[in-house]
């Protein structure tokens, strides 16, 4: 990557406090930004009255444009100064750069209320005719969340579609890892510098997400994540997505403000039901009953992308209830376990309970071992639970 | 004239046989005491001079100095107010030295002469019998700690006065007018041994707990328990000891050594039947756990050996009392270097830790738990190092529904079922390591693992596959193995099997908390 001029000028309006949506603005008004020098209010302000300008650019907006050019031309050389040397730190950080000003700049964002100015990445950015999904949801998933991240995820990878997501615990990270796993593209927008590595227990795909996709972050390298930063890197994992999908969510959570973003940006929503006992299912029933699509398996998302003309594969892999076979005649211990456990998380006691004495506690937990030996089943804490799709 | 009167003392678990020597002579009267002695035991005198002079002797204005000799060890408690006395009444002429030839002394004396309650006499007493005594006198309510010991005629007295008759005796006289104090050892042992007022037939429910106990019990693998708060695992620690293989004549004496030392035995009680079981405080000090003092009495843990210790809330105990853990989890015993010395007690304890999942409490019930897996990691974190390394089983439970309550369809195993089955696989580890220090499958080393714990080549491959999807360290690899040999052995089954392997396995220590 060289720096051109471009860049120094941009650098230098962010540096000067200037808003990505009025940046974009000032871009649409003067043509190119390298002519940003010559910036003349008074004959914006004739244009305006004379040309009918009056939609895409408010006078204070005008008025903020012409203050910051004027610190611009006062400080002109130290400014550019400090823009070389700030790419080129970046540079040698190989860290990558994008603004409005660019080609590679992502389209999507160009339509939301607050797109960022720069946007700083590694690995690549999101292609536009490829369509993208983001997948967000609980921190503390429950193994239902777990699961349901895990399937959608893969199915939208393998037929194409790009995954967008915070790299966050629970579901943001479980999607993107099985998009990794599956060779999909999926994109890890940060709250923080793209060469910080948060949160920890994801370390692993902070490489391996790079091959086939990329970090981003509007945050300068080196900045670390804080609380406050995360509501406005939502608005850019839901900027750069078509359609935004919920795992699981409570009602008042982060997920949900990412979900407020979308509907702003005029994002599609797509929620997975749930129990309506369950508390991380609560976000989620409730975006449904206000009128956010219902995602029963990924060909509600496939068949919306479609839609909008979107050229894809066939997702499924499989559906969750394709490995378990319905079939009356099968009455194997093995299937009456996986029944049960499929209906409800369940301990080795409330198992042996089920059976009502039927099987002896040794030989149940033999069995169980089995099956999560053979993968279909899983111990989190005392549980166990299914395992709906097996990929292995 | 010179008297000699033996006595005992402990120090640390080493008892030693004290002689106690009197010498009454012309001189600016006085008296004296040597051979570095506590401040319980210079205050005898006071005692011994009083009792004396209630009972009808009186003290003539002489020189006396009273000598406790080997003279360099320390000795502590009132067990020489006795030997003390008869010393002095030997040097006075009213007791001849030759009566008492091979008797050995213990006890406290009241002014008015009676004979009270001391510790450490069952240490003693074995000492003595090893050295060639004839008799033990002691008081009354210590004679049946003192009767334990077979081989050894052992004398309860009650009063000061007592004694000196039974020395003026001979032999026959003595048969006519004293009995020998005796216990019926096996009737101790078959009647008491399981007389405890809690069973495991009042546990409803959480069967797979009830059998994780089976297991540890059977080849005393030390336990992790995990439960939300209220599942009920104090209440299955308690009964764990119901359980537990029957203590033997050996190991029993082992305990009560260890309980006379610490005081801890009863008036007019025998030995130690019962296998331990201690649930330390979770504000417990390092001192408490592994023994405190200048010369230091038994801690927790020894109280420990060969029964249970059960802590419970374990992550809420002070590192530096976990860490006291390391050594005796390690070595079965606990080292405490003093200025004094250094002091060994045996530690051999089940271990049984009781945590709840998370710091919430809630873990998985993802409706009412929102803690981090790091937060998780950090609360069990805390154990990591010194215990959770050791524990062979884990098992995690969640509180049992109501109907399981009231539901009276249900069998409820009961300690006696599960004894049995445990007893059995106590016989067969018993028969398996025969002329080794191993008593049982948890301890094991990778010697006899190799050598004992052979699983079929198919089933390797079973195991390979086991541990990739279970995401299990190399470290497990081995608890896997020891746990495996003792279901296979409830199981009575010579090889390790893959539905052992797999039993094994459900009891393993999620990878979440390694």
């Amino acid at each position: 990557m060289s720096i051109n001029t471009s860049d120094i000028y941009v650098y230098m309006l962010r540096e000067k406090g200037l808003s990505g949506r009025i940046t974009l603005k000032l871009c649409k008004l003067i043509g190119n930004i390298e002519n940003i020098m010559s910036f003349d209010i008074n004959e914006c302000i004739y244009k305006r009255l004379s040309e009918g300008l009056n939609e895409q650019i408010e006078e204070k907006d005008l008025i903020k444009i012409s203050s910051v050019i004027k610190y611009l031309r006062k400080e002109e050389s130290e400014l550019k100064e400090k823009a070389k040397l700030f790419y080129s730190d970046l540079m040698s950080k190989d860290i990558k750069w994008t603004h409005p000003a660019k080609e590679d700049y992502p389209k999507r964002l160009l339509n939301i209320a607050d797109p960022p100015l720069i946007l700083f990445y590694r690995g690549k950015l999101p292609e536009e005719k490829r369509p993208s999904v983001a997948i967000v949801g609980a921190r503390e998933c429950s193994s239902y969340g777990e699961n349901v991240a895990r399937i959608f995820a893969r199915e939208l990878s393998v037929a194409g579609v790009q995954i967008i997501s915070g790299m966050a615990r629970g579901v943001d990270g479980i999607s993107q890892r099985n998009s990794i796993e599956v060779g999909g593209a999926t994109f890890g927008i940060l709250g923080c510098g793209v060469d910080v590595v948060y949160p920890k227990e994801n370390r692993d795909i902070f490489d391996s997400i790079l091959i086939d996709g990329g970090l981003i972050s509007e945050f300068e390298p080196g900045v670390m994540p804080i609380r406050k930063y995360f509501p406005s890197r939502n608005r850019i994992i839901s900027g750069l997505s078509d359609i935004v999908l919920v795992v699981e969510a409570r009602k008042k959570s982060g997920t949900y403000i990412t979900v407020t973003q979308a509907l702003e940006q005029g994002r599609d929503v797509y929620a997975v039901p749930g129990r309506i006992t369950d508390a991380l299912s609560d976000g989620c029933n409730s975006l449904i009953a206000s009128g956010a699509g219902i995602a029963l398996s990924s060909d509600s998302i496939l068949d919306e992308l479609k839609n909008r003309d979107f050229i894809l594969g066939s997702g499924r892999i499989s559906s969750p209830n394709d490995s378990y076979p319905e079939t009356s005649d099968d009455i194997s211990v093995e299937n009456s376990i996986l029944k049960y456990v499929r209906e409800n998380d369940m301990t080795l006691d409330a198992l042996y309970r089920s059976f009502a004495g039927k099987l002896s506690i040794e030989d149940l937990s033999i069995i169980l071992v089995d099956l999560e030996t053979e993968g279909k089943i899983k111990k989190i804490g005392g549980r166990y639970t299914y395992i709906p799709v097996d990929f292995t | 004239m010179v008297s000699y009167v033996n006595s005992g003392t402990v120090y640390g678990i080493n008892s030693y046989i004290i002689g106690v020597e009197t010498d009454a002579s012309s001189g600016l009267p006085a008296f004296e005491m040597v051979g570095m002695l506590a401040s319980e035991v210079k205050e005898a005198k006071e005692r011994v001079k009083v009792s004396l002079k209630n009972n009808g002797f009186s003290i003539p204005p002489l020189r006396i100095t009273v000598n406790l000799s080997p003279a360099n060890i320390r000795k502590g408690g009132t067990k020489f107010d006795l030997p003390i006395a008869i010393s002095l009444l030997i040097s006075l002429g009213e007791i001849k030295q030759t009566n008492v030839e091979g008797i050995l002394f213990l006890g406290e004396l009241g002014l008015n002469g009676e004979l009270r309650f001391v510790d450490g006499v069952l240490p003693v007493v074995i000492e003595a019998k090893k050295q060639g005594f004839k008799k033990v006198i002691l008081p009354m309510e210590n004679a049946y700690e003192g009767a334990a010991i077979e081989g050894i005629e052992v004398y309860g007295m009650e009063y000061l006065i007592d004694v000196i008759r039974f020395l003026s005796l001979s032999e026959e006289e003595i048969k006519e007018e004293y009995q020998t104090v005796n216990i019926d050892l096996d009737d101790l042992f078959t009647n008491n041994q399981y007389d405890y007022d809690v069973d495991f037939s009042e546990v409803a429910g959480q069967s797979e707990l009830k059998r994780a106990c089976v297991i540890a019990a059977a080849g005393f693998h030390h336990m992790l328990m995990i439960g939300t708060p209220g599942c009920g695992k104090t209440m299955v620690a308690k009964r764990i000891p119901t359980i537990l293989p029957p203590l033997s004549y050996e190991e029993s004496l082992e305990v009560s050594k260890i309980y006379s030392i610490a005081g801890r035995i009863n008036k007019f009680d025998s030995l130690v039947v019962k296998r331990p079981f201690n649930a330390p405080h979770h504000t417990i000090t390092e001192n408490a756990l592994s023994g405190g003092g200048n010369i230091p009495k038994p801690g927790v843990i020894s109280l420990s050996h060969r029964g249970v210790l059960f802590l419970d809330e374990a992550v809420h105990f002070e590192r530096r009392a976990l860490e006291i853990l390391r050594q005796p989890l390690e070595d079965r015993k606990i080292v405490i270097s003093r200025s004094t010395g250094t002091f060994e007690y045996p530690s051999d304890f089940m271990l049984v830790a009781a945590i709840n999942p998370c710091p919430c409490g809630y873990y998985p019930d993802r409706n009412k738990c929102r803690c981090t897996e790091v937060q998780i990691k950090n609360y069990i974190g805390k154990l990591s190092g010194p215990i959770l390394d050791r524990i062979d089983l884990c098992v995690q439970t969640e509180p049992i529904e109501y109907d399981n309550l009231t539901n009276t369809d249900v069998h409820n195993e009961s300690s006696k079922d599960m004894r049995e089955k445990i007893n059995k696989a106590r016989a067969i580890q018993a028969k398996r390591f025969i002329g080794t220090d191993i008593r049982f499958n948890s301890e094991m080393s990778v010697k006899e693992i190799e050598r004992f714990c052979v699983i079929d080549k198919k089933d390797e491959a079973f195991l390979e596959k086991a541990f990739r999807t279970m995401n299990l360290s190399a470290r497990s690899y081995h608890k896997l193995l020891r746990v495996a040999r003792t279901v296979a052995d409830l199981d009575d089954s010579v090889n390790i099997q893959k539905k052992h392997l797999s039993e094994a396995l459900n009891y393993r220590m999620s990878s979440l908390f390694m």
